[in-house]
């Protein structure tokens, strides 16, 4: 029951971190299965996760196409596309799912305390593994023809 | 009243949308100084003359937490406002700030306009960007 309620937090949160923070309507939010998430990315792509403790402990993965990430550190920054880094564009992605995350435990329950890791850079490879540490929820998220995606990793 | 302003975070993104969401505040900002973490904002501190501060909370080396209690230890600077931005929305944790001495918090996300209120009630800026002292005429000095 609880564990519906943070995913559920988890659904809302994205939705309000990406049209507060970067200015960008989400269409939808879809739960899907590991292999359309698997389908999406290659060794190449680099994505940020968060780790997470307290009631539940696990992370949070982002997955983002590149000329969406471009798109949105522009958007974030307040500037144009030409003008962005690869270092900004990482950064904007880590913030992205910092707030994301602690976003989502405002939303399950602003009583309850938990603690927040510092985000960070991991392999494409080492996503498609999986995260080995129990249940994944996979969030889609549509939005201007593109889509990114949100992994809940919630360990056991 | 021009301020100078302490932003502490350690994204260097983060820090340039906060230094964003203040000019188009309108609040008249002499100088801006960045800082990663609680360390390197308190070097910035020993050196510049600062009017307020904008921290995170969860950096690496020092987080905001304990700048604010390094802060607050300090006769010098303990009298500056601090603003703690941070996706950390616990209502305990936002207690703890408070009564450590944090004078608003922000909660990540936020919007423009939530942060120019926030920014503006601590500062004391009305809407025409004029500080309650220039208004009324009194004087902050004793």
């Amino acid at each position: 029951m609880e564990k519906r309620k943070l995913l559920q937090a988890a659904k809302a949160s994205i939705s309000e971190v990406l049209e507060t923070m970067f200015f960008l309507p989400i269409d939808r939010t879809d739960i899907v299965e590991a292999i359309a998430f698997n389908g999406a990315i290659n060794d190449d792509m680099e994505f940020v996760e968060v780790g997470f403790s307290g009631m539940f402990s696990g992370t949070f993965l982002l997955v983002i196409p590149d000329d969406l990430a471009l798109f949105l550190t522009a958007s974030f920054l307040g500037s144009i596309e030409e003008k962005m880094l690869p270092a900004h564009i990482r950064e904007t992605k880590k913030e992205m799912v910092n707030m994301i995350a602690g976003n989502t435990f405002t939303h399950f329950n602003d009583q309850v305390e938990f603690d927040l890791g510092i985000p960070e850079i991991v392999h494409a490879r080492d996503a498609l593994n999986g995260s080995g540490r129990g249940e994944e929820t996979i969030y889609q998220s549509h939005t201007l023809e593109k889509f990114l995606f949100i992994r809940v990793a919630l360990e056991d | 009243m021009a301020y100078n302003v302490l932003i502490v975070d350690d994204s260097r993104a983060m820090r340039l949308v906060i230094k964003k969401t203040i000019l188009a505040s309108g609040i008249d900002v002499d100088e801006f100084y960045e800082a990663e973490n609680g360390i390197e904002a308190l070097t910035t501190l020993k050196n510049h003359r600062l009017d307020i501060i904008l921290t995170d909370f969860n950096m690496p080396r020092m987080d905001g937490m304990e700048l604010l209690q390094e802060l607050k230890k300090d006769d010098r600077l303990k009298t500056i406002p601090v603003i703690v931005t941070s996706v950390e929305g616990s209502r305990r944790r936002v207690d703890a700030f408070m009564a450590q001495g944090a004078a608003a918090y922000i909660k990540k996300p936020f919007t423009p306009e939530e942060a120019r209120d926030k920014l503006n009630y601590v500062l004391g800026v009305n809407s025409h960007g004029e500080t309650k002292t220039a208004a009324s005429g009194e004087s902050l000095d004793f």
